[in-house]
This record gives C-alpha cells, sequence and structure tokens, in this order.
C-alpha cells in the first residue's frame, strides 16, 4: 500500500509535472517544484508516465542536419578540454576526415581534484599578467623589434599589451599549455594561455639564451593539416625573458603545436634556425 | 539518418555503452552520438529559436555538456535522447526568455517576428516524416484547450503564468488543461493507429 503525504499533496506544487517538462516554470517555480517532486512519489511517477509524450514533442517538430562545421567545432573544442581534464590511458585525436590517432603523452599531467585542476589552469594566467604589470611599472627592460625608445610609446604599448592580456585570461574557457625547452636550449620554458575559440594568446617564455645582436626569436604555429603561420619575431630581456601577445588569423582551436626558433636577421618564411621551444597547443 | 562521420566500431553500441566511453574521454564516443541525436537537438532548437547562428551554438553547448558531465548520466532515470531533447530544450527556452527580458532593441522585434517555419529539408527520411505526422495527428486530436497551452509552453517558452495572462483564463484552469492534455496525449501515442485514427 502505498502511504501518500498529505503535505505533499497539498503543496502548491503537487501536480505541476507536466508543467515542468514542457518547460512552463519560470526558474523559482521550477526550484520549488524539484524540492518538491523529491520527496512526492505521485509527481515522480507522473514524470516518469510523460517523459515519453514530452519526447514525442520534441520529435514531432521539421527535421534538420545541422551544418557540417557544427561537427568540427564540436570535436575541436572537445578536444581543448582535454588537456585540463584527467587524461585517461588512451587518448586519441580525432581528425577532420573522422579517422584517428593516438595522442602523443600531454606535456603536462594534471591531478583529478578541482581545486588543483583551476591552480593548473591559473597558474600561466597569473604568471602572464605579473609580467604585465611589472612590465608595465617598467621593472622589465622588455624591447620589441620596433625598439621602442620613447616612454610614452612604451607606456602605451605596454597598456595595450596589458589589455589584450586580460581580455585572454579572463575568457571562461580560457586553458594554459606548456612549451619545454628543446635539445638546443632545454633549460628553455614557456606558457601560452589562450582561448580556443579567440584568435589571441598570450605567450611568455623563460630562461631564454642570449641572442647575438644579429638573432632574434620566432614563434611558429602549426595547423592540424600541417600548416604553419609564422607568429612573429621577439627579443628577450636580460634575464632571458620574453612576453607578448599572439594573434593568428584564426581562432586558437585550428592550431595543434606552438614552437620558438632561434634566426638570424630578419628570419624567414620557414624555421632555419635551432629550435628552441614547443609545446602541444 | 547520420548526420556526422561516427567511428564504423562505435555506430554498433549502444548509448549506454558509447556514454561510458565518453566518460573515459574518448572523442570517438562523442562523435558517433552527436551522428546520432544532433539532428533531433538542432530541429528542436531550431523550431524554439528559429536563429540558425544561435541554434548552432546551442548543438554545441548540448553536447560539451554531455561530453564534460556524461558522469552524471545515469541509464536508470531515462534514456539518453531523453536528456539531451530535455537540456536543448531547457537551453532554448532560457534563450527565448532572456530574449523577451531585454530592453527593446532595434529590430529585435522585427527579427523575432518574423522568425519563419523552416521548409522541409529532403535529407528527412519517410519514417522521420511518417513519426511526426502521427505526433501532429495526437496533438490534433486534443481539445484545442488543451494543445494550445501546451504548445505555446513546449514550442513558443511561455510560462503557466505568461499563458494564463495571454489567454485571459485563471492560472489553476492553464495548470489543469495543460496536465489532462499531457496525459491524454500520452494514451494517444501509445495507442496503435489505424488508417481511420486511433483505436
Amino acid at each position: 500500500m502505498e502511504i501518500i503525504d498529505a503535505r505533499q499533496t497539498n503543496a502548491e506544487e503537487h501536480g505541476d509535472a507536466a508543467a515542468y517538462l514542457l518547460g512552463a516554470l519560470d526558474a523559482a517555480a521550477r526550484a520549488r517544484f524539484e524540492a518538491h517532486a523529491a520527496e512526492c512519489v505521485e509527481c515522480l511517477r507522473e514524470m516518469g508516465e510523460l517523459q515519453g509524450a514530452t519526447d514525442e514533442l520534441a520529435l514531432s517538430v521539421p527535421t534538420f542536419a545541422p551544418p557540417a562545421y557544427v561537427r568540427q567545432r564540436l570535436l575541436t573544442r572537445a578536444h581543448m578540454t582535454m588537456a585540463v581534464s584527467p587524461a585517461p590511458s588512451e587518448r586519441r585525436h580525432l581528425m577532420v576526415d573522422g579517422s584517428s590517432r593516438p595522442l602523443p603523452p600531454p606535456a603536462v599531467e594534471l591531478r583529478k581534484e578541482a581545486w588543483w585542476m583551476g591552480a593548473q589552469r591559473y597558474s600561466g594566467a597569473l604568471a602572464a599578467v605579473s609580467l604585465v604589470v611589472a612590465m608595465a611599472s617598467g621593472a622589465y627592460a622588455f624591447t620589441s623589434q620596433r625598439q621602442l625608445d620613447d616612454v610614452a610609446q612604451r607606456a602605451e604599448y605596454a597598456s595595450a599589451q596589458l589589455s589584450d592580456t586580460l581580455q585572454i585570461v579572463y575568457q571562461p574557457n580560457m586553458v594554459a599549455r606548456t612549451l619545454s625547452g628543446m635539445d638546443a636550449a632545454p633549460q628553455a620554458t614557456g606558457k601560452v594561455v589562450l582561448a580556443p575559440d579567440r584568435n589571441k594568446a598570450v605567450v611568455i617564455a623563460y630562461s631564454l639564451p642570449p641572442l647575438e645582436k644579429d638573432e632574434s626569436y620566432q614563434c611558429w604555429l602549426t595547423q592540424m593539416d600541417d600548416k604553419r603561420f609564422d607568429g612573429g619575431m621577439f627579443k628577450t630581456d636580460e634575464k632571458g625573458r620574453a612576453y607578448w601577445v599572439l594573434k593568428t588569423p584564426e581562432a586558437m582551436a585550428r592550431y595543434r603545436w606552438m614552437s620558438v626558433t632561434k634566426e638570424k636577421g630578419k628570419g624567414g618564411s620557414a624555421p632555419a634556425g635551432p629550435r628552441i621551444l614547443g609545446g602541444q597547443l | 539518418m547520420l548526420a556526422g562521420n561516427g567511428s564504423s566500431a562505435e555506430e554498433g553500441l549502444d548509448d549506454d555503452a558509447l556514454v561510458r566511453r565518453l566518460v573515459q574521454q574518448d572523442v570517438r564516443a562523442l562523435d558517433t552520438l552527436y551522428a546520432r541525436y544532433s539532428r533531433a537537438v538542432f530541429s528542436l532548437a531550431l523550431k524554439i529559436l528559429g536563429d540558425r547562428a544561435v541554434v548552432e551554438e546551442v548543438v554545441q553547448e548540448v553536447f560539451l555538456r554531455l561530453w564534460t558531465r556524461a558522469h552524471s548520466f545515469d541509464p536508470q532515470r531515462g534514456k539518453l535522447l531523453s536528456w539531451l531533447l530535455t537540456i536543448t530544450h531547457h537551453r532554448a527556452v532560457d534563450e527565448v526568455r532572456r530574449r523577451r527580458a531585454q530592453p527593446q532593441i532595434d529590430g529585435l522585434d522585427e527579427q523575432l517576428a518574423s522568425k519563419e517555419e523552416p521548409a522541409s529539408d529532403p535529407s528527412e527520411t519517410y519514417a522521420q516524416i511518417e513519426n511526426r505526422e502521427e505526433i501532429q495527428r495526437a496533438l490534433g486530436l486534443l481539445p484545442i484547450a488543451q494543445s494550445k497551452p501546451i504548445q505555446m509552453a513546449y514550442y513558443g517558452g511561455m510560462t503557466q503564468v505568461e499563458i494564463s495572462n495571454t489567454l485571459k483564463e485563471p492560472l489553476g484552469t492553464i495548470k489543469t488543461r495543460m496536465r489532462l492534455g499531457m496525459q491524454k496525449l500520452r494514451v494517444l501515442l501509445e495507442r496503435e493507429p489505424t488508417e481511420a485514427g486511433w483505436k
């Protein structure tokens, strides 16, 4: 015998199962009904009975296939979330043609606890912001290819960089990637802070080898179809540090690898010098 | 009909097996489920919102939510398709209500008013058309006083209070009609249709 609690049946929300399933309750009424239904056998049963009819309403509309690019965007975004999630025993990269290949081991292993994931994700961003703030205050002797001698110009440039940086790090879907030192500079390291759906990223690098007068570093991005993009040239400060806001023609999700090489003169359209830094995006 | 290129190995797996693979971060499982259900999700959102660009974003959000919260899906509590359609409906209705709550933006009212019923898709299968017509017939058998509030709520994103005000009927009356209408719809759809109608 089923005992029905009179307090439940007298509640204002009792009998709102149909309205709930149809989405006809506002947020407050929805929350009240959910609290009520958690303890009301009758309402729970009615919800189970009417769920099928609700599904049929959904399936009774004219059907259309979404455009093909929606699938690709989804898979790209899903792939981006994988680097900040616990690494499964086997991760695979889904190619645009539907095939898949094994992914190389992640550059950074992340633990499962949410607070640790948050700390890992934001450490690169915090480093970027602190470096930008210090730069803006004049603490670093950062120089760009353009050799900014004018103080006002430098301040304006730093302010613009700070603004760009904050825009990136405050994105809710912001992620951080690690750049590792290559054979020519094993001690070098770096971080890339990006939002996959934006065409900007903040890049910071540490412990880069000193440059000769006619040398610069050049940044490269490789897309999933192996096309390469020239990310620009930069120099370091006296401590081997560099920071820049990278702007790309397409969303960052389109790029799978970043590298830095040491180049002579004004660099070139393809890497010619030794690889200094590299990492998966 | 599949909308994407789900892996052939995964296509033979049922939804529960694919969800377990999602928990293991298997993107191929996501691709297969997308191929299986994106059409239904897209179509429902398009019916409610009418704006293709927004609908495309909703579709991605729904499947990303499945991707990131696969561990919270409990097959004991219902089918995956129900879960997806419920999330889609909530998301679409929230968007409709958000737009209604915004101050009037130039041209927005006109844009909403001009939301047209999209032309039929030639890739729709005969089975899909037939199923849709069956549900429409069942809705047609409901008294208009019951089917109207149901459609205003489900496809129009209106709350009971808004429907009550629009139809100038007491709130309690609208609640009752919705409830009775859905119960009758359930019975109609469970019956076997005949050439003349329902048994």
